[in-house]
């Protein structure tokens, strides 16, 4: 042996002795016992629950694009969410009996052992505020406050008896779109982002566009990536000024400068990286990565002036505005450019009768009129691009509203409204593999209890999650010891409505 | 109930018998050896544990098979060789410690009994062709009925049915509620709580009741965890039993809804396949090689598998910067496995189709808004396989789409924002009826809604 080669034996022996030193006791000890513990816990429980998928999450890459577990129809999505429950008696749910009972009291029978937000006492029953005919060639029946919807309606499927059991809007908006009514539960539209990436790694997987003057109830939670990593979560976008806040450099700052500070903030990520090895650094990075390309392609998708005029004439859209239409329009754009999930929430429709603006004959009209036109835009020019059949369009809200009209405190009200009612409303789903023309669900003559048909929350997230190609049952993510899904532990996919 | 408690620890009970019986077997044949000779003493102790867990197994397992339905010849061979297996284990104890001569022979037996004996266990719990069924080819492929008209309803339509859903509890080797549905006479006597079917009376039928309860209720059938019915599925028992719940008569000769008509339909045409099995080619393919993975991925197109497992892939270029012929020289490597590719707002030209001619499986392709023209659809040609195509927002001409009736597995093809010809569309949808042409240009009217705003009425004032 030379005296090279011992020397270099003698390196290996140190840097053996130094790992080992590392690796204390204590080190040992835990890892033993978990990974013993592991072992027979996972062997244990693996009779219970043999269907946990493995994390999909890549610190490195994280919106790499993923390929579902089974062959989706649909590759992305984009929720319509109308704020505030719109009155399904008078857009979708049509209830000829209801309007021989306008004027009268209230029967016991429905108000016995059950609670609304605002009734009080006996109410009286409130016919529907407007007239329903048969279309297409389907001949679902819908309201005269959607004229153009009812052109493309045999590209729908109406779910005529969705359930919530949450009468409030905030824990109702989180039940539906992240299963659950309190805080902290990752949303769908992260769930999605999560298990499929985004084949456009310019932009976010995940968009979310909100018009009618407010964001939701349930704040930004409601598109927030609970404790899946922080990259999912939805970006909020806005129709007017900048798209993305700040998105723009400051004045004085260059394209260059701009690079050369990401790059030096990064590199001291990495440093942190490499010393903590928490995934949240890397996620991090890769945010900044992608916040600085977003600075080049953001403002060119999200900018819709761009588009020809016949585009805006067919959608309505009001470039410069902030309004429901021209954030429909994005939502093609950016479905067009790649993005998984859009998620478009419009505030408004909490018709209680307050107000002539929440009135279900003026104001609700009126909500009807914005969204009408430029949702049957969507789904024509979707299907004129070839895009609606891997577009999955849902259309809902958190809650429907009562068949009797609201008594405030038991007082009679300045203008027709009704009050919160989980127990049946109207949602639709098109596009993605959905069959159209089709209605599934029914509620009794007055549209206050279902009579079959049945639709939770969950049910819908599953149908959604089916057509993007995933099994809501084996779709999930470890966190605080258990497996979560977006399903929680109900769910059946809405196998009537698949085409 | 205390002895079904007690009869449902058969199963781990039985492990132990048969590991440490074939251990004590083991060493006894070991111990002949010179060099294992020390091990013989372990063999006595080794048979008393292995004899003493073999009869609380006889006693569990007879515990278990009077409060669970199993079929009756297998339940029976089963409990007379587990008391076999016992008295056997107990004698050869005993001859091992009085030394007897034959000792080994009798360990031979024994060790035979517990594998014979394991074996019909095994059936009885998972199935008499749980074993073999990996070896045998039987597909499980929907049949096609190539007239259905004649098919007899019970025997093609409904038999099929029981056996996938139903057979592993209520068949030949188990039956869960003392219930059969194997064979006509045992479906006619139904089980343990009466009748399973009135002929005629869907609704006042066991059956059909229990499969429309709410899976959450315990009486729903099939249990929650098993394969359930589709919606197809319980129709057609309904308008079996709706029709007199016969086992002979053919379809023609009964009621059919338009629905149940639809249903029938898709047995003559076998298109009750799946969703998967008609979008993935049935051929294999390999994986493609990572260095034209990192190759495609540095050149910024994003590789993804049509489906978790898969190796064919989809393709998007939306994320490459600059798309140049090496572009598609990289790309024509993925050939065999390239399904979709997506290069919709790319810079592609006529040309580099021409490079991805060696495409043969692409089903699916999007050039919208790109400067494809007539040139690059005539070299569509070399995509046989070729289902859907999007060339909205392109030069495309009359001429260039009349030329894609040659791609004879064309379903959808969009052509919003090209310069189509009625005429030149009326001809393509002579030639190809099943082609779904879009041509786009949908306007919505202007409606008076569209343009005012509905008022609250004046309120009147005396």
């Amino acid at each position: 042996m030379t005296q090279k080669e011992l020397h270099n034996q003698r390196l290996v022996k140190e840097a053996q002795k130094a790992v080992m030193q590392q690796h204390t006791r204590r080190h040992f000890i835990k890892e033993s016992a978990m990974g013993f513990g592991a072992l027979a816990l996972g062997s244990l429980l693996g009779g219970c629950n043999t269907s946990s998928s493995a994390n999909l999450f890549d610190a490195t890459n994280p919106l790499a694009p993923k390929a579902p577990p089974f062959l989706g129809k649909a590759k992305s999505v984009i929720y319509l969410h109308m704020a505030g429950a719109p009155s399904q008696l008078e857009m979708f749910s049509y209830k000829p009996e209801l309007a021989k009972l306008d004027g009268l009291d209230c029967p016991p029978s429905l108000l016995n052992g059950k609670k609304f937000a605002f009734i009080r006492g006996v109410p009286k029953m409130l016919g529907p505020q407007a007239s329903f005919k048969q279309y297409g060639e389907s001949g679902i029946w819908l309201s005269e406050n959607l004229p153009h919807l009812s052109t493309v309606i045999d590209d729908v499927a109406v779910l005529q008896a969705v359930t919530t059991d949450q009468f409030n809007h905030a824990p109702a908006q989180l039940l539906m779109h992240t299963g659950t009514p309190r805080l902290g539960r990752p949303s769908m539209g992260s769930w999605v982002t999560y298990g499929l990436g985004s084949e456009n790694k310019n932009l976010p997987g995940f968009v979310v566009l909100t018009s009618g003057g407010n964001n939701p109830d349930a704040g930004k939670s409601v598109w927030g990536s609970g404790f899946l990593p922080s990259v999912y979560q939805g970006v909020q976008c806005r129709s007017e000024g900048d798209p993305v806040l700040f998105i723009k450099d400051p004045a004085g700052m260059d394209r260059d400068i701009r690079k050369a500070s990401i790059d030096a903030i990064n590199k001291v990520n990495e440093e942190s990286y490499t010393e903590y090895q928490d995934p949240e650094t890397l996620s991090r990075i890769s945010q900044y990565e992608l916040a600085y390309k977003m600075q080049i392609s953001v403002p060119g998708v999200m900018d819709i002036s761009t588009e020809p005029d016949y585009i805006h004439e067919m959608y309505g859209t009001r470039p410069g505005e902030s309004c429901f239409a021209n954030n429909v329009l994005l939502a093609r754009k950016l479905v067009e450019k790649g993005v998984r999930f859009v998620q478009l929430f419009d505030w408004g429709w909490d018709t209680h009768g307050d107000s002539a603006g929440n009135a279900v004959d003026i104001g609700l009209k009126n909500k009807c009129r914005k969204i009408d036109r430029p949702i049957t835009a969507l789904l024509q020019d979707l299907k004129q691009r070839g895009l609606l059949d891997e577009t999955l369009v849902v259309w809902g809200s958190e809650f429907g509203r009562t068949p009797m009209q609201e008594n405030r405190e038991g007082k009679t009200m300045p203008f027709k409204g009704r009050d919160h009612h989980g127990e049946a409303f109207s949602m639709w789903m098109a596009g993605g593999g959905i069959k159209g023309g089709t209605t599934y669900g029914e509620t009794d003559e007055i549209g206050y209890n279902i009579v079959n048909g049945k639709v939770e929350t969950f049910d819908i997230q599953a149908t959604i999650l089916n057509q993007l190609g995933f099994d809501h049952e084996k779709f999930t993510y470890e966190s605080q010891g258990r497996n979560f899904r977006l399903t929680d532990l109900s769910g059946k996919v809405i196998h009537d409505i698949i085409a | 109930m205390m002895s079904v408690f007690i009869g449902r620890f058969h199963p781990v009970f039985v492990h132990l018998p048969i590991g440490i019986l074939l251990f004590a077997a083991l060493l006894f044949f070991v111990s002949k050896k010179q060099k294992f000779a020390a091990v013989s003493a372990a063999v006595v102790p080794a048979l008393a544990v292995g004899s003493f867990f073999s009869i609380l197994s006889c006693i569990t397992g007879y515990l278990l098979s009077i409060s669970d339905a199993y079929n009756e010849g297998i339940v029976f061979k089963h409990q007379w060789l587990g008391i076999a297996t016992a008295i056997t284990s107990i004698v050869c104890y005993i001859a091992n410690q009085k030394k007897f001569k034959y000792v080994g022979a009798l360990i031979i037996l024994l060790t035979a009994l517990i594998i014979i004996t394991g074996h019909n266990g095994g059936n009885l719990t998972h199935g008499e062709d749980y074993l073999t069924a990996p070896l045998s080819n039987t597909k499980n492929d929907k049949k096609v009925i190539a007239n259905i008209n004649e098919a007899v309803v019970y025997k093609d339509v409904i038999e099929p049915i029981l056996a996938a859903k139903c057979y592993s509890c209520h068949g030949d080797s188990k039956q869960k509620g003392k219930l059969r549905l194997d064979l006509p006479n045992y479906i006619i006597e139904g089980g343990e709580e009466g009748k399973v079917l009135t002929p005629y009376q869907p609704g006042s039928s066991e059956i059909i009741n229990r499969i429309l309860l709410p899976t959450s209720n315990e009486e729903h059938m099939p249990p929650k965890e098993k394969p359930q019915l589709t919606k197809d599925e319980v129709a057609l028992l309904h308008w079996w039993i709706e029709s007199g719940a016969s086992f002979t008569e053919v379809v023609k000769n009964t009621k059919q809804t338009a629905a149940i008509k639809g249903v029938l339909a898709a047995f003559s045409s076998g298109d009750a396949t799946t969703a998967e099995q008609t979008q993935l080619p049935t051929k294999k393919v390999s994986a493609i090689s990572s260095d034209v993975l990192s190759a495609l991925s540095k050149e910024g197109v994003a590789i993804v598998p049509v489906v978790n497992g898969s190796n064919y892939v989809r393709a998007n270029l939306i994320g490459v910067e600059t798309l140049s012929a090496q572009t598609f020289q990289i790309l024509s490597k993925i050939s065999d496995q390239l399904l979709q590719l997506n290069a919709s707002f790319t810079a592609i030209k006529d040309e580099h189709l021409s490079a991805l001619s060696s495409c043969k499986q692409l089903k699916q392709l999007e050039l919208n808004g790109t400067s494809i023209t007539n040139k690059g659809l005539a070299s569509l040609d070399a995509f046989e396989n070729l289902e859907i195509l999007s060339i909205t927002q392109t030069k495309a001409t009359a001429e260039g789409i009349s030329s894609l009736a040659k791609l004879k597995n064309l379903k959808k093809v969009y052509l919003y924002k090209t310069s189509f010809t009625n005429a030149g569309i009326a001809q393509l949808k002579q030639k190809m009826p099943g082609l779904r042409i879009d041509t786009g240009g949908y306007k919505l009217p202007i409606l008076v809604t569209d343009t005012t705003e509905a008022k609250a009425p004046e309120i009147k004032t005396n």
